[in-house]
Formats: structure tokens, C-alpha cells, sequence
């Protein structure tokens, strides 16, 4: 009973941190989304020379999300960023069906990381408002996540620019880092 | 009526009565500890308040149309005091030979100074005061020049500290300075093209469409096609070309921007630079994007240069490449707040293993200074563009009401002193502009006091207005009387004055706008602006230009009308 209840108040109170990476080809709409995220918060602050860095908070954690990417030389320098990482956020434009291939590559390079094997994985699918975009069964397909073995992951279809579909993704993150702990 | 009136208007004599005697006590105290200037001003306020009462229980009387002057200190007061402040007059009077008239003085202030303290209800607009042309806030009561008043308008800055420099006797020639930490100095000659003035606002709006039309030869925008090494001259030393929009379109995959950027980088001589002083100098010319795949592109053009100019250094550019964009990751992690979990040495060390020639690892001496230099010296870039420091640092601000020392980053640009809560912050949490100021040197607390140079009133100045449960958006005037700032030593003392002093200016408060000014309020900031002297201000924080109006009034006027009603 005392165990129950100071769970309970636990999860109430705690704020718990969470790393999470943000990876995505350019221009699939990473900065969109985290500054949209990132809404209603006056930013009164020269921002720091570098990466796009944000944190939120959202229900009781804290994500701290960080904006990714470069060419393959660089990417052995994301190892330090990749070790405390719970959970991956993959954006892909859905109405860009030539690079939807290479975004797929991305995606599975990156997770092949033996840092990153315990990461959920929530994938927006971005753009969902454009003419020709992919529904999210269609790029589930070419992304290749059903071949996902013992991955927990989501897709959500997003319009990053009205925000529509970013916090239902969120929530699933949220819950999923709560059943974690 | 005056049967009804009787009444309140004794007691309210009584009143009166009582607390000009009780400001006559105080006064002599005061007095009688040495401080001469209070006293008199103290009995100044005193009279003045009991006149207005005198008028506003009993109606204006038209015998008594002019309120009583406010006695001057004698001669000899202001001599002594002008001794005590020890403040160069001869350099103060340099440029101030106009005689202005001293007007009559009178008005109250109240002694209340405490930023964002401002609660105070509004008195009623009393017709009798409103139709008074008083002076406002001139009271002078010891003009510490006898009469005179300081006019300014030709006492400028020295130079102040910028990275381009037009080179004399060829207008179209700039440098582009770069000044290391440790002194080395290196400067690029730049050869300014003729491109169109409004490109600059049109490569503003849209980078993209402007290069292309400069480069192609757009009959509607140039009568010629300029080369990348044009443009790339032009996008560097143009001032009007927003660093944002500049760093945005440098860090573009498509050929014109690769062009761009690469020329750019070849106008740049990093021989005598190490890797991370060229950095901060390429760096400093425009914003570097937050997109990853951005800063990818940046630096691997970056990396590209700088092995040209070093082959000695890195075996190939994909070295100094990936050693560039670590850097970069370093300066987010070390100096981001969002970042909580800050990388440390050996971290930095170990991610970098293996990123040299086949995998071997970079002399740990190497990545040791560069840790050190970015970990101390934050890569950034000077964003307040309307601030051009002429000297900054941190200093301890004495609080105004509560006397506590609160610490700020301050800057001294052109006449005003800015105060930041952190070095980072966009808008300052207040700023003085430094006009009609004398500064008093206190050297066994290692302060300097910033004053009106005319005595007791109120300072121009001005702080962000605080907003219960908001992120403070407006300025408003603030009400201090004195700023005292403390420093780090004598030495950094020593600069501050010498800096302040400098740049401190004598302005006359234009007459024009007296008449909007009501008595008992200073000159607000908009004043300020109206004089032209804090030009620099207006572009940069719009929200000073249009402050609110003082809300405190006097509060020994406050009592009367309360009780009036």
C-alpha cells in the first residue's frame, strides 16, 4: 500500500530526464518540429553557436532533444551524445518519395549503433498536409520497421507546421519511458 | 462652501504644519551631519509640498500663482562639493559653453527607487498642476556650475571595437579584423564590388533568388553579372546583410551557395591562425546555422580552406573536417544551457579518438588546448549588433531600494551603459544612458556612483518592466536617484572611470518636450531619444522607445489628494 502510494506520488512529482536524438534527412522538418515543440516559451537568450538543442517538458519528463545528423565521417563523434540516449525521434518528409530510400538507410545505420539498441523509436512522418504525401502504412513499409526486431517503435504522421500529430507522438514516448522505469 | 470646507482644511493645515515642522527636524539633523545638499533639497520639497497643499485645500489662490523658488546653495556649498566628488569639471566643462537660464526650480521627488517597484496608485490629476507650465524635473537646486547647463552634441566616442574597418584613401576597400586571444592581430583586405544597394535588403528577404539574379546578370537589378569572388567580398563586408539570413544561406547544398562560401573562405588567410582561432574568426563573419546537416556543410568547406593554408598541420581535410565539427559540438555542449550533463576533458578526448589519418588518434596536446579554448571562451558572435562594446565585463549593482548587490554583466557602448542579467541575454535588464552623469570614485569599496551631475533628481533611466508570471517584455523608467557599481579591483576600477568618463555626454533636455512633461516626473527615456543622443538604442529595442509614463507621483502629493476625496 505504501509502496503504491509513493509510487503514485512519485510519478506525480518526479521529473525525469531523457535524452532524445532527433535524426532526420535535411529539410524533412527536424527544426520545425522542435521548435514547434518548443511553442509559448519566450526565448529571451542569444542562442549558443552550434546544434540546435532544446529541452521540454512534457508530462513528467524532461526531454532534452538534440538535432543530428552529418555525413559518416562525423558520425562516430555522436557516440558520447549516443551513450545516455533513451529514445530515438526520426522525421521523414512523406512527401519526398525519392529520398524515402536513403532516409530508410539513415534509419537503420543509425540504429545498427550498439549504444542505441535499448532506444524506442518514434518516427514522424512529416508533411502529412502536402498533395502527394505517403500515408503512414506506405512509409512504415519503406522504411523497413516491421523488419525491426525487438524495437519498441511508433509511427505518427505529422504536420509539423501546424503542430498537428506532435504531441499525440510525444504521448506514446512519454508512456513508453514510464512503463520504463 | 466655505462652511463645509472649514473643517478638513483646518485639520488638513494642521496636518501641513506637522509635517514641515517634522522635515525641519530632519533637515537639521541633516545638517548637522554634514550633508549639506540633502538638507537644503529636503526643505525644497518640504516648502513645495506645503504649498501645493496650501493650495489644493483652500483652491488656488491667485496671489500665490508662483509657488516659492527653491533657495539655491550658496557659492561656497557648491565649491566644497564640487572639491569632495573629485570629478575632472575641466574635461566636464569642455564642450559645455552655453549658458542656459536656470529655471525656477521646484517640484518633489520621492525617494523610492527600487526597480520594477512601481505599484503605486496614480494621484488624481489635479487641474491645478496640469496648468502649471512647470519645469520638468529641473529643479537643480544646486547646479553644481552655478547657472549652467551643458550642451553637447559633437562629443562622440572613440572608435569602437568592430572586425570591419574601411581602409583610408580607398573607399572601396575594407578590412576584415580578426583580434586573438592572445593578441595576434590579422586583417584581410577586402575589395568592395558595386553591387546595388538594395540587393542587400532583397538578399535579406531571399538569398536564393538574389545570388542567382547577381550571378546570372538580372537586367532589373545590375547591369552586370558578378563573379562568386565578388559576391563573396560583398556578402562579408556589407553591413546590411543580416548575419542570420548570411549563415542560413552559406550553409545551402546548392551550387551558387557552395560557390559562395568556398570563395568566401578563399578570401579568408588562416596561415598564422591555429585551428580554433580560425574558426572563431570565420565564425564571427555570420551566424552559423543549428541544423546539423548545415554546420556539416560549413565546416567541411571551413576544413577544406584551412588544410590548404596549413598543409602541415592535418594529413587530409576529412580531419580537420570531423575535428571542426567536434568543436562545434564541444561549444553547444559547453555552452548551451539546455545542456545539463557537460562533456569533460577525457569525454572530449575519447570522442575523438581515432579521426585522424586511418584511424589514428590526434596528439592529445592538440585536442587538450582546443578543449581548454572553447571550454573558457565560448565561440560566439556578437549578436547585440546595436551594442559595439567599447569596454564590458561583470560588475556588482547596488539594488535601488533594497541594497543589495546584484551581478550583472555590464557594457559600456556608445552613451549608455547596459546592464545584462547574463552575458547571453538579448535585451538588457536596464540601461543609463549617460547624460548630465558625473561618476564618484569610491576606492576603499572599490565602487564608482553614477549620479546626475546637477544634483538630486532623478536619473534617466531605464529597466525592464517586471510582469507578475510573464517574461518581461516593455521598459519602463526607472526612478534611482544614484547607480553604484561595484568592480573587481583597482585596476578594473580604474578602467570603468576612465571608460565612463569618457563617454559620458552633456546634453540639454530639449524645451519642446517640456510641455508634455509633468512636473514631478523626470524627462522620461522617449526624451532621450527625441535628443538623439542614445540613437543606437532605438533600432535595437523598440519597446524603450515607447516607455510607459511614470506612474509613482510624488507621495507627499498622494496624502493631499487622498484626503481631498
Amino acid at each position: 500500500m505504501g509502496l503504491i502510494l509513493s509510487k503514485a506520488w512519485a510519478s506525480l512529482v518526479s521529473k525525469r530526464d531523457v535524452r532524445l536524438l532527433m535524426v532526420g534527412l535535411d529539410a524533412a522538418g527536424k527544426t520545425t518540429v522542435l521548435y514547434k515543440l518548443k511553442l509559448g516559451e519566450v526565448v529571451t537568450t542569444i542562442p549558443t553557436i552550434g546544434f540546435n538543442v532544446e529541452s521540454l517538458v512534457y508530462k513528467n519528463l524532461s526531454f532534452n532533444v538534440w538535432d543530428v545528423g552529418g555525413q559518416d565521417k562525423i558520425r562516430p563523434l555522436w557516440r558520447h551524445y549516443y551513450a545516455n540516449t533513451e529514445g530515438v525521434i526520426f522525421v521523414v518528409d512523406s512527401s519526398d518519395r525519392d529520398r524515402v530510400a536513403e532516409s530508410r538507410d539513415e534509419l537503420h545505420r543509425m540504429l545498427s549503433d550498439d549504444e542505441l539498441r535499448d532506444a524506442t523509436l518514434l518516427v514522424f512522418a512529416n508533411k502529412r498536409d502536402l498533395p502527394n504525401a505517403m500515408n503512414a502504412a506506405e512509409i512504415t513499409d519503406k522504411l523497413g520497421l516491421h523488419s525491426l526486431k525487438q524495437r519498441n517503435w511508433y509511427m505518427q504522421s505529422t504536420c509539423a507546421t501546424t503542430g498537428d500529430g506532435l504531441y499525440e507522438g510525444l504521448d506514446w514516448m512519454a508512456q513508453t519511458m514510464n512503463n520504463r522505469k | 462652501m466655505e462652511g463645509t470646507e472649514g473643517g478638513p482644511s483646518t485639520s488638513g493645515r494642521e496636518q501641513l504644519m506637522q509635517s514641515l515642522s517634522e522635515s525641519v527636524d530632519t533637515a537639521e539633523a541633516l545638517e548637522a551631519a554634514g550633508k549639506y545638499r540633502e538638507a537644503a533639497q529636503l526643505t525644497a520639497q518640504s516648502l513645495t509640498a506645503a504649498w501645493n497643499g496650501v493650495v489644493q485645500t483652500q483652491g488656488a489662490l491667485p496671489t500665490m500663482a508662483q509657488p516659492p523658488k527653491m533657495p539655491l546653495p550658496r557659492k561656497s556649498y557648491v565649491e566644497r562639493y564640487k572639491r569632495r566628488v573629485r570629478v575632472d569639471w575641466e574635461k566636464w566643462n569642455r564642450e559645455s559653453r552655453r549658458e542656459v537660464p536656470l529655471p525656477a526650480g521646484k517640484g518633489s521627488w520621492e525617494d523610492e527607487d527600487e526597480e520594477g517597484e512601481e505599484e503605486e496608485s496614480n494621484t488624481l490629476d489635479d487641474p491645478i498642476e496640469e496648468g502649471d507650465d512647470a519645469d520638468p524635473g529641473q529643479a537643480g537646486s544646486n547646479d553644481a556650475n552655478g547657472g549652467t547647463r551643458h550642451h553637447s552634441s559633437s562629443w562622440q566616442p572613440k572608435a569602437t571595437v568592430k572586425n570591419l574597418i574601411s581602409v583610408p584613401g580607398s573607399p572601396d576597400q575594407v578590412e576584415l579584423v580578426h583580434t586573438c586571444a592572445n593578441g595576434v592581430r590579422v586583417a584581410n583586405t577586402l575589395v568592395v564590388p558595386d553591387i546595388p544597394m538594395r540587393a542587400n535588403h532583397m538578399f535579406n528577404a531571399d538569398a536564393k533568388g538574389t545570388i542567382k539574379s547577381l550571378f546570372e546578370g538580372d537586367k532589373d537589378l545590375c547591369s552586370r553579372t558578378f563573379s562568386y569572388d565578388e559576391l563573396a567580398s560583398w556578402l562579408l563586408s556589407s553591413e546590411k546583410i543580416s548575419k542570420l539570413k548570411l549563415g542560413d544561406y552559406l550553409g545551402r547544398s546548392d551550387a551558387h551557395a557552395i560557390g559562395c562560401i568556398t570563395a568566401a573562405l578563399n578570401l579568408l588567410d588562416f596561415k598564422s591562425l591555429t585551428l580554433d582561432e580560425a574558426l572563431r574568426f570565420f565564425l564571427s563573419l555570420f551566424r552559423l546555422p543549428g541544423e546539423a546537416q548545415q554546420i556539416d556543410r560549413v565546416m567541411e568547406s571551413f576544413a577544406k580552406r584551412y588544410t590548404k593554408c596549413h598543409p602541415n598541420v592535418f594529413k587530409s581535410a576529412d580531419t580537420a573536417y570531423v575535428l571542426a565539427f567536434s568543436v562545434i559540438m564541444l561549444n553547444t555542449d559547453a555552452h548551451s544551457p539546455q545542456v545539463t550533463n557537460k562533456m569533460t576533458q577525457e569525454e572530449f578526448i575519447r570522442n575523438n579518438r581515432g579521426i585522424g589519418e586511418n584511424d589514428t588518434d590526434l596528439p592529445s596536446e592538440l585536442l587538450i588546448q582546443l578543449y581548454q579554448s572553447i571550454v573558457n571562451n565560448e565561440i560566439k558572435l556578437e549578436q547585440r549588433e546595436f551594442i559595439s562594446s567599447v569596454q564590458e565585463g561583470w560588475l556588482y549593482k547596488q539594488g535601488g531600494r533594497i541594497k543589495t548587490w546584484k551581478k550583472r554583466y555590464t557594457i559600456l557602448s556608445g552613451n549608455v551603459l547596459y546592464y545584462f542579467k547574463t552575458p547571453k541575454d538579448i535585451s538588457p535588464a536596464g540601461f543609463i544612458p549617460l547624460e548630465n552623469v558625473q561618476v564618484i570614485r569610491h576606492d576603499r569599496t572599490l565602487t564608482f556612483e553614477l549620479k546626475s551631475a546637477d544634483g538630486g533628481r532623478e536619473m534617466k533611466s531605464v529597466h525592464m518592466a517586471k510582469e507578475k508570471g510573464k517574461q518581461p517584455t516593455r521598459f519602463e523608467s526607472g526612478h534611482h536617484k544614484s547607480f553604484v557599481f561595484r568592480t573587481q579591483g583597482i585596476a578594473s576600477l580604474d578602467d570603468w572611470i576612465a571608460a565612463v568618463q569618457e563617454h559620458a555626454v552633456a546634453v540639454e533636455i530639449p524645451q519642446g518636450s517640456n510641455a508634455s512633461i509633468k512636473r514631478g516626473s523626470t524627462p522620461n527615456i522617449k526624451t532621450a531619444f527625441d535628443a538623439g543622443s542614445t540613437k543606437a538604442l532605438t533600432c535595437s529595442a523598440p519597446e524603450a522607445a515607447a516607455p510607459t509614463v511614470l506612474k509613482g507621483q510624488p507621495s507627499i502629493r498622494n496624502n493631499v489628494n487622498t484626503y481631498r476625496t
